[in-house]
């Protein structure tokens, strides 16, 4: 990248806490973030009351997602305002948020299957777009300079970070907010582990509730970024930089396990922070249980890195399948990790199996590292790699 | 910064497949509006639409793949093609010469129109593998397979703005060094809930779309796919590649406002506009004419009028629209507005809007209404304002009169 872009401050919501510390200190301590649900079926809802973490119990009209989104950012919001003594310009702070509405819910199939048509009420239609989420936290903070939703599945949280490092270096905002909410139904826990489900071939880096099935988790992970220059201008503290961004498509993979998207992104994401496989210290993997997915990235890692693998961890076993913002999430807890020098166990892991040859820590262990890749895998035909460092 | 230049355009639209029929029917005034054939409008109150024709017979595609295929995808690969093929980058040997071939996309309601016939079909379905391949962004791979890109994708749903920021990131990635060329447009289709939720928005026409005019009802939605191939100029010009228009600038803003409305002055545009203005280093007297939103919903074009008129002061330059022609698109909205005015630019003609009759005072723009306004056009200003207070702004400039 060709532009110092560094991210300045962080906001998470989840089932494990509702700020990026809580998080952090629940998964070192080992904690699991999903629950078991009346069907069977394992995921993790976040059970906070969101119109608390709003304020005052206000925005009656928005969606779960808005509100999952806008509780994280207010805290964004709020940190900015203690470091500077005011909140962001509206008129210079922008927003990239990554989402996708759940374009099955009940609500639809009832109107297609009963053609009851009153239902599609403005409340229900608009908050139906994707940009709902977007729209509404730019309403609650005041985000004039412009937002943006990229709705792309597994990639959006690291496409959203990788999109607001381009705006920041076109001037089109001093400050962007990126990051990605994921709300979940009833209808997508179902609809990532039912009888439709891939019927999971071997096994994965993590455990699913049943083989081959992704448990889901929701929750919203933001970071404020900006061009260092413009940090050290406003007197903000990086607390990271994000040094580069790769990305890639294998159109021939079809849950076959194929490594060669996510081999070519880590190359793309090294070519454009100018390191080599050996500067990244730690790996955050992608891994959620879907055995094609999980043994795809196990090979890129063995690909990559040979046998001077470093310190990875995969976090979805506690936190669940967060889909749309799973990358950005992962991001935020990276970030913590390299600043308290300690690598999150992973959760689930199987007890045999070539995920063992990984070395993925089952309890918190100590890390010596500056520089970690984050990786983002949409079943294994599109990945994402986002490297990024601590200041030195 | 690099200049940005458009070498390919392709589009399904309501009036045809192809740039040619689309413009033809510009031209003369059709409307590709007519009673909604594409589901069951039995308990609808408004049961007209803009819908494109089925795609079987349609050239660019093999009949495997318009059996395969989602109609979203179908018509996005049909519109990429074309616009690879008028860039002379169809074939994959023709465009290994390039480094990379990025694809950024906009669409509003992604597979939603897909995904009602296939929850209709088999509802239960939508459990298990079948729900996380019918996601709302699964056009956008289907697309790249068919083509066989491997590089960087991405996908907007900034509603009726989104084609206008596809366009606008994929002319920062060539502007920033990170690609020479960027596949780019949008392709939206409209859906059963969608023209239901518009209806009790109370945003629906029931006949013709009239932006501007007194009497103007409300919008109609549409079908449509339309792509651009991007190109540094220097990677045009190293392979002779005949520009449509240059890309001189953009500008984005957000209302900050509410979820549907614009805010009543158009405030949000019109920053939109300034910005847009500013990163094409111009003058507003020096913009030819502006495609507007026009959506011909009274408070959307209200606002609209009142922020051309805060921009451009009493010298307006001419204004068109090109919702009446193929509905409003969404998500593909300013994609068709981008290709009109690319058209535009080249063929030195204006298109009318016949549908509007008597301008709304409140509206008071120098509409181009009965006959194509003829003459060299140097810049076009390209306006979207979306659902949630999204603004987007864009400005073409004839290739040879921008910075080299």
């Amino acid at each position: 990248m060709k532009d110092a872009i560094v991210i300045t401050h962080l906001g998470l919501v989840h089932a494990l806490g509702d700020d990026p510390q809580a998080v952090f200190d629940s998964l070192a301590a080992g904690r699991q973030g999903l629950t078991r649900g009346s069907d069977g079926t394992e995921s993790a809802p976040v059970s906070q009351d969101l119109r608390v973490l709003l304020g005052n119990g206000k925005k009656q009209g928005f969606t779960r997602s808005s509100l999952l989104a806008g509780a994280a950012c207010r805290r964004l919001w709020q940190a900015w305002a203690k470091d500077t003594g005011q909140p962001p310009a509206a008129a210079e702070t922008g927003l990239v948020t990554g989402f996708t509405p759940d374009i099955y819910s009940d609500t639809i199939l009832q109107v297609l299957s009963t053609r009851e048509y009153h239902l599609m009420s403005p409340f229900f239609f608009l908050n139906l777009s994707a940009n709902a989420t977007a729209s509404q936290v730019s309403i609650l903070l005041g985000i004039q300079a412009f937002i943006l939703t990229m709705s792309t599945g597994h990639t959006a949280g690291l496409e959203a970070l990788e999109t607001a490092c381009r705006v920041l270096s076109t001037g089109r905002a001093r400050q962007v907010a990126a990051g990605a909410v994921q709300e979940i139904s009833a209808r997508m826990v179902r609809g990532f582990s039912g009888p439709g489900a891939p019927p999971g071939s071997g096994t994965g880096i993590l455990e699913g509730w049943r083989p081959g099935a992704v448990d889901l988790g929701e929750g919203s992970a933001w970071m404020f970024l900006l061009r260092a220059d413009e940090a050290r201008q406003q007197g903000l503290r990086p607390r990271a930089r994000l040094c580069g961004f790769g990305m890639a498509y294998n159109p021939e993979a079809a849950g076959q396990g194929d490594p060669r998207a996510c081999n070519q992104a880590i190359a793309a994401a090294l070519a454009d922070a100018g390191w080599k496989a050996g500067d990244v210290e730690a790996v955050f993997l992608a891994a959620n249980g879907d055995p094609a997915q999980d043994q795809a990235e196990m090979e890129s890692m063995k690909n990559v890195f040979g046998n001077q693998r470093p310190p990875m961890t995969a976090l979805k076993g506690a936190l669940g399948e967060t889909w749309h913002a799973a990358g950005a999430m992962a991001a935020v807890l990276a970030i913590l990790c390299l600043e308290h020098r300690l690598l999150l166990p992973t959760q689930r892991l199987p007890s045999s199996g070539a995920a063992r040859e990984l070395y993925l820590p089952m309890t918190a262990r100590p890390l010596n590292a500056r520089r970690a890749m984050v990786m983002a895998l949409d079943q294994d035909r599109k990945a994402m790699a986002c490297l990024l460092e601590l200041p030195a | 910064m690099r200049d940005v230049w458009i070498t390919g355009m392709g589009a399904v639209t309501p009036l045809g497949i192809g740039v040619a029929p689309y413009w033809q029917a510009c031209l003369e005034g059709r409307s590709g509006i007519k009673p909604i054939q594409k589901f069951n409008t039995q308990g609808l109150a408004f049961v007209r639409g803009a819908e494109i024709e089925p795609l079987a017979a349609d050239q660019w595609l093999d009949p495997e793949e318009t059996g395969r295929l989602s109609r979203l995808a179908a018509a996005a690969l049909s519109a990429a093609r074309q616009a690879l093929a008028d860039a002379r980058l169809l074939s994959e040997e023709r465009r290994s010469r390039l480094p990379s071939l990025a694809v950024l996309l906009g669409t509003s309601n992604g597979g939603l129109n897909d995904g009602e016939n296939y929850l209709r079909r088999e509802p239960e379905e939508t459990l298990g593998a079948g729900f996380r391949e019918r996601q709302p962004y699964a056009f956008l791979t289907d697309m790249a397979r068919a083509l066989g890109l491997r590089e960087a994708q991405g996908l907007n749903t900034n509603t009726c703005a989104a084609a206008g920021y596809a366009v606008s990131l994929a002319a920062d990635l060539i502007r920033l060094e990170r690609a020479e060329a960027v596949l780019c447009g949008a392709a939206d289709l409209f859906a059963e809930v969608v023209q239901a939720g518009f209806a009790n928005l109370r945003a629906l026409a029931p006949s013709c779309i009239r932006p501007f005019d007194r009497g103007r009802e409300g919008t109609m939605l549409g079908d449509a796919a339309a792509m651009f191939l991007l190109e540094s100029a220097d990677s045009a010009r190293s392979r002779n590649a005949r520009p449509w228009a240059r890309l001189a600038g953009e500008g984005w803003s957000a209302d900050a406002y509410h979820i549907s409305a614009p805010r009543p002055r158009g405030e949000g545009l019109e920053t939109a506009m300034r910005r847009a203005l500013q990163a094409a280093r111009l003058a507003p007297a020096q913009i030819s004419c502006v495609v507007a939103h026009g959506t011909g919903t009274p408070s959307n074009d209200r606002a609209e009028a009142r922020a051309l008129q805060a921009v451009f002061g009493p010298d307006l330059p001419p204004v068109t629209a090109f919702k009446p022609r193929v509905g409003h698109s969404q998500g593909a909205a300013q994609a068709v507005d981008i290709l009109s005015a690319a058209l535009m630019l080249r063929e030195g003609q204006i298109p009318p809007v016949s549908e509007t009759i008597e301008m709304d005072p409140d509206c008071p723009l120098p509409v181009v209404v009965s006959e194509p306004k003829a003459g060299r056009l140097e810049t076009c200003m390209v306006n979207a304002m979306g659902f949630g207070g999204n603004n987007l702004s864009l400005i073409l400039q004839q290739a040879e009169s921008g910075p080299a």
